[in-house]
């Protein structure tokens, strides 16, 4: 198992250098002087010269990089153009808002899909297992941010039940907040989760496994429950895995609706803004935070399947 | 207006003017949803409570008022700083300084200071005024802003409540200059003692309010300085900014009672809001403008019969009926609306024929291509964009749409690199000071900084009003100085002028005293919430 | 012979079953070619729309803005007047072909590179392995973003970030059915028979390694139509006034409260679209033995978007 382990590891290193690498040179490719933004365009070429070398920007590529991930591995990731002020700290609050929103939706996503995919699969193309196919095809195919803004308008606007944006100052008052969000972005990954599940279990309710034990005279209730689902968890913990990058796409688009102060508005302002230090740092964020997620996923799944052992 | 993500953009365009008294009414027209708005408040002022505010910006450039770059920040900064000379509505008010005398010959002024601290207890001292000013005039400290405070020579403290301030030449802006937030008082111990870079995120300053919680891009929380000098105000005990960038959720939340206040409300929910029970919507004057700007130096639009052709091709009354849903006046100048506005300068009827004739008689007679950048994300700006294309497409003039991220097409369009056309979101450009002055030489002075206005315009019978204006404290002067200004400006049309922008405001009916100053900011000192 | 001697009931329990399973075959046609349909249909009046009355999609016309549905505008007006069924029309013509391009080059290089790494192994299935991983360890909106802030507004941005990424999901699944397809038999014997690795992989292990693929095209498509409306919908998508069907919902998201059909209605064509190509993509899965999402090897996923 340790083997297993330091495998994995060992593999995602060289991912993990690739990630590097390619968050520090996109945004270098981008157009656009920062120093000249940052300054107005008043600024003297001198006084963009001046802020060019404070920032390091007139370095060579090569040692910009190598302080690049030198400080990153001290969570030490510069400075914001925009904001005059140290990344590190500035994120620091971030990051639990995307983490929180995160953890929420995948919840939510499980709640929804697991149950409706066991009812889909056990009334296997009978009516129920047509409606809940179209409502899966009806969340895929739906444009995120239009989701959204039609549940801000129900529930918020018409019901009243839950606040429009933001994300409030207490825990209670995050969860209300983030409930909205986490449905849309929750919906948003449910139909890959239902529709694997669904799959899923109609395999294993045709396994002999399973033969054997409805022979054995369990009910088909425990048949259900026991081997069922527990096979569900190995394939939600892998498509889970597989599909982190798609689910923080979702948050990223969803967090701009809904106003949360989370890691993914943070990058679509810093894209915009020229802010070079702010994009890398959370481009490498979330490059590691998919490879870490896949990791523990990888590590879960071999956890709990005891056929994987690589 | 769902823009305004620079603000008075990260160029300053601090027009230096005395808006003085009367001049254009740049009162605030309000219409509501019943309730009286502005400054007459119904009953009592009661102190207590929390003000929460949606802000289409945040101050997340920080809080040092010597730099700040763009109105998400200089917003913030008002409540928390004083100047000597302050801004109430379009006049210009005793501050830190009770009072204040001039030379005869305009250039030695003399400015008695009144008891204040700041919100850490230490007395507003004489040293604290001779600090700030002179950074304010050092154009190496005072880098956005430093034209200025250029004409600041020296600054002396005469005794310990008069400060002395003299002037390289006479300067007629030179009392809106001081007044403007780059000019604003710092405790000097505090500034030398942690930097600038660390005073930006706890900043201390005379103001009305101080700062509790400070978080860049969330929220920032004023609480009540103790010390104020205004005895009774401020009356709220707390302000929260929210920043909220999205339009439609600021009034979204707005609607749902989550916040008191919301700026930046999109023309097209006016008159729901209007509407909707227990909110009210301001329609304010501001110093902002909308206008499509020419390279002149790009052929054909250095032509300008071809810039004048398609001015009357630009159907301003309908835009206004449709795009801004009748917020908003028909520009007929350069420049907005500051003090010297002229409202007998006609502005450009819509007159498709008059442009067809004029094209074929300029260099381009059977039209031409041309690109015109918009700020990508703004739904007004598009609109405009949409139908400005289809109208001069009907005179001959093949308009492609170019949608750019606001920062980086502006600072481009500036230095000359951005192609043939530029318009920029409604509220991104404004005058930060009160006097027409410096917006004017912004705009039509190529060496004043910002190749007047990324438009190369040069025209040195321009340039020599400019000076006469400035060498000038006679109101009168200045006023007719400015008046030809307008009219040259309006017959070369370096830009095709669209309309004087407002400030479109929501707040709910227990907000009290609630108004927005023409130069942008809030008076929130003056706010307090009934039941 | 056999089936006489199986008792009577279990043969009506064989017939039973033999009709349940026409039944679902045809069911399953049915909505294959339902979707099949729907796109066809879609399709046909995009780009035939001259011939069924619908002209210019950005006709302006102010006075009649911000109308409602009705008989003369069945999906309504919107801020400038412009008749929104013509513009849907017209938006199809963007987004089918950006779908389709947008889906087919990826298509095309990933298995080409899925097979070749899969059949080769080695240092270069590892090297593509590594690469897959860290293209797709990206959340795809990140790339896209910074690629269109380089190119500029506009769909050639997002052509091209689509392209940079797209490949790896179909180089990920090819590989994985090519490892396992190049033990069997035939191929086995291919190779003994002296073919070249080449002529082995694209006449014989291609056809049969495609279907993954073939059936995660079809979500691949739903998820590039929603890629470009999300671009659309952060102002960074088909430059106005194109009448793409995701700036069709930007231009609407203000106006949701007080005009609900200008985002709705291109919003339903979306999910409608996405939905037809959802059923295509069910049954072709039925059909070639394949799901939708692929459970083999526990390879499922949405292309990292």
């Amino acid at each position: 198992m340790t083997g297993y382990i330091l495998r994995r590891i060992v593999q995602a290193i060289p991912v993990l250098i690739g990630i590097t690498l390619a968050s520090f040179l996109l945004i270098h490719l981008v157009p656009g002087d920062p120093a000249r933004i940052i300054l107005g365009a008043r600024a003297t070429p001198q006084a963009i010269a001046d802020l060019n070398h404070e920032l390091g920007l007139d370095r060579s590529l090569i040692a910009q990089y190598v302080s690049f991930v030198g400080g990153a591995v001290h969570l030490d990731f510069g400075d914001s153009i925009k904001q005059n002020t140290a990344i590190g700290p500035l994120l620091g609050s971030r990051i639990g808002v995307t983490l929180f929103l995160l953890i929420y939706a995948v919840i939510i996503s499980i709640v929804v899909a697991v149950p409706l995919a066991i009812v889909s699969a056990l009334r296997r193309n009978r009516p129920a297992d047509h409606a809940i196919r179209l409502f899966s095809m009806v969340t895929f195919a739906m444009p995120s941010f239009l989701l959204g803004l039609l549940l801000i308008l129900f529930f918020s606007l018409k019901l009243g039940w839950l606040p429009t944006a933001g994300y409030g100052d207490t825990f209670p008052e995050h969860v209300k907040s983030l409930t909205l969000p986490a449905i849309t972005v929750g919906l948003y990954l449910a139909p890959i989760l239902l529709r694997t599940l669904r799959v899923g279990i109609i395999e294993t309710l045709g396994t002999e496994f399973v033969e054997a034990a409805r022979a054995r005279g369990l009910s088909e209730r425990r048949v259900v429950l026991k081997h069922v689902l527990r096979n569900s968890l190995i394939s939600t913990v892998t498509v889970l895995g597989l599909n982190v990058g798609f689910l923080l796409s979702g948050l990223v688009i969803i967090e701009n609706v809904f106003a949360l102060p989370g890691m993914g508005s943070e990058l679509v302002n810093a894209i915009l803004a020229r802010d070079y230090p702010m994009v890398q740092a959370l481009t490498l964020i979330f490059g590691v935070a998919v490879v870490m997620i896949n990791l523990l996923t990888d590590l879960l799944y071999a956890q709990l399947d005891p056929r994987v052992r690589l | 207006m769902t823009s305004g993500r620079y603000g008075a953009a990260a160029v300053a365009l601090i027009a230096a003017l005395m808006l003085a008294a009367c001049g254009g009414s740049s009162k605030s027209s309000s219409t509501t949803g019943g309730t009286a708005t502005g400054s007459q408040a119904a009953g009592t002022p009661k102190t207590g409570g929390t003000l929460v505010f949606a802000r289409s910006l945040d101050a997340e450039a920080g809080l040092n008022p010597i730099n700040a770059p763009n109105n998400g920040s200089i917003f913030t900064i008002q409540q928390i700083f004083d100047q000597l000379v302050e801004v109430n509505g379009d006049k210009l008010e005793p501050g830190l300084a009770e009072s204040w005398t001039h030379s005869a010959d305009g250039k030695t002024w003399t400015f008695k200071l009144r008891d204040a601290k700041f919100s850490n207890g230490s007395p507003v001292t004489a040293a604290d005024v001779k600090f700030s000013i002179e950074r304010f005039a050092d154009p190496k400290i005072n880098t956005n802003y430093a034209t200025l405070g250029s004409s600041i020579d020296t600054v002396k403290v005469i005794d310990p409540k008069t400060v002395q301030i003299k002037l390289k030449e006479v300067d007629g802006a030179f009392l809106e200059n001081i007044a403007m937030f780059a000019a604003a008082i710092v405790p000097k111990a505090v500034v030398q003692k942690v930097g600038d870079k660390a005073f930006a995120n706890k900043p201390v300053g005379s103001g009305p309010f101080m700062v509790d919680k400070y978080q860049r891009r969330q929220e920032t929380i004023l609480k009540r300085n103790p010390y104020y000098w205004r005895k009774g105000q401020p009356y709220l005990d707390e302000v929260r900014f929210k920043f909220v960038p999205d339009a439609n959720t600021r009034t979204l939340e707005l609607r749902s009672g989550q916040v008191d206040v919301a700026d930046g409300i999109p023309y097209n929910q006016v008159n729901s809001l209007k509407g909707a029970s227990g909110l009210n919507v301001e329609v304010a004057d501001s110093l902002k403008w909308d206008s499509i700007f020419f390279d002149t130096k790009k052929k054909p639009l250095n032509d300008v019969k071809v810039r004048q052709a398609l001015a009357y091709a630009t159907p301003n009354d309908q835009i206004l009926k449709t795009v801004l849903f009748g917020n908003g006046q028909v520009a007929n100048s350069q420049i907005p609306r500051v003090k010297y506005w002229d409202d007998s300068v006609k502005p450009y009827p819509f007159d498709p024929a008059k442009a067809k004739q004029l094209l074929s008689q300029s260099s381009a007679p059977n039209g031409f291509n041309m690109e015109l950048q918009i700020p990508s994300g703004d739904a007004v700006e598009k609109q405009e964009a949409e139908i400005i294309k289809d109208e001069w497409g009907k005179i001959g003039v093949k308009v492609n749409i170019v949608p750019r991220d606001f920062g980086t097409m502006f600072s481009d369009w500036l230095s000359g690199k951005g192609g043939d056309a530029a318009t920029f979101p409604g509220d991104a450009l404004s005058s930060d000071t009160l006097s027409d002055d410096e917006i004017a030489a912004l705009m039509y002075d190529p060496k004043a900084g910002l190749s007047s206005l990324g438009t190369f315009y040069d025209n040195p019978k321009v340039t020599r009003l400019l000076q006469d204006a400035k060498g000038t404290i006679d109101d009168s002067k200045r006023a007719q100085d400015f008046s030809q200004i307008q009219a040259i400006g309006q017959q070369d049309v370096p830009s095709v002028p669209l309309f004087f922008t407002k400030s479109v405001s929501g707040y709910r009916d227990k907000v009290n005293g609630f108004q927005t100053y023409p130069i942008g900011w809030w008076p929130l000192r003056e706010v307090w919430m009934g039941s | 012979m056999s089936t006489d001697a199986i008792p009577a009931a279990a043969q009506g329990a064989a017939t039973r079953l033999r009709r349940r399973a026409r039944a679902e075959r045809r069911w399953s046609s049915f909505t294959l070619w339902l979707g099949v349909g729907i796109v066809a249909f879609i399709a046909f009046v995009s780009f035939a729309a001259p011939l069924l009355g619908f002209h210019n999609p950005n006709e302006q016309h102010l006075l009649d803005a911000l109308q409602p549905p009705s008989r003369a505008h069945p999906m309504g007006t919107d801020a400038l007047g412009r008749d929104i069924l013509t513009r849907v029309v017209y938006g199809g013509r963007i987004d089918l072909t950006f779908a389709f391009v947008t889906t087919i080059v990826p298509f095309a290089l990933g298995v080409l590179l899925g097979c070749w790494a899969g059949y080769r192994g080695g240092w270069l299935d590892t090297v593509v392995n590594r690469l897959v991983d860290v293209v797709v360890a990206f959340p795809f909106i990140v790339l896209i973003l910074a690629i269109v802030t380089i190119t500029g507004p506009g769909l050639k941005g997002a052509y091209i970030g689509v392209f940079a990424v797209g490949w790896a999901l179909y180089a990920r699944l090819t590989r994985g059915e090519m490892l396992v397809e190049r033990e069997k038999e035939y191929i086995l014997a291919a190779r003994t028979l002296g073919y070249s690795p080449r002529r082995i992989v694209l006449r014989h292990a291609l056809p049969n390694v495609l279907r993954a693929s073939i059936v995660f095209s079809m979500a691949d498509v739903v998820l590039n139509i929603l890629l470009l409306s999300s671009l659309s919908y952060l102002g960074l998508g088909a430059i106005p006034p194109s009448p793409e069907w995701g700036a069709l919902v930007a231009d609407g998201k203000d106006l949701i409260l007080t005009n609900w059909w200008v985002a709705t209605m291109p919003g339903l064509v979306i999910v409608l679209t996405g939905i037809a190509f959802s059923l295509i993509g069910d049954g072709l899965a039925d059909r070639l033995g394949r799901d939708f999402t692929l459970t083999t090897g526990g390879e499922a996923d949405a292309g990292g978007r």
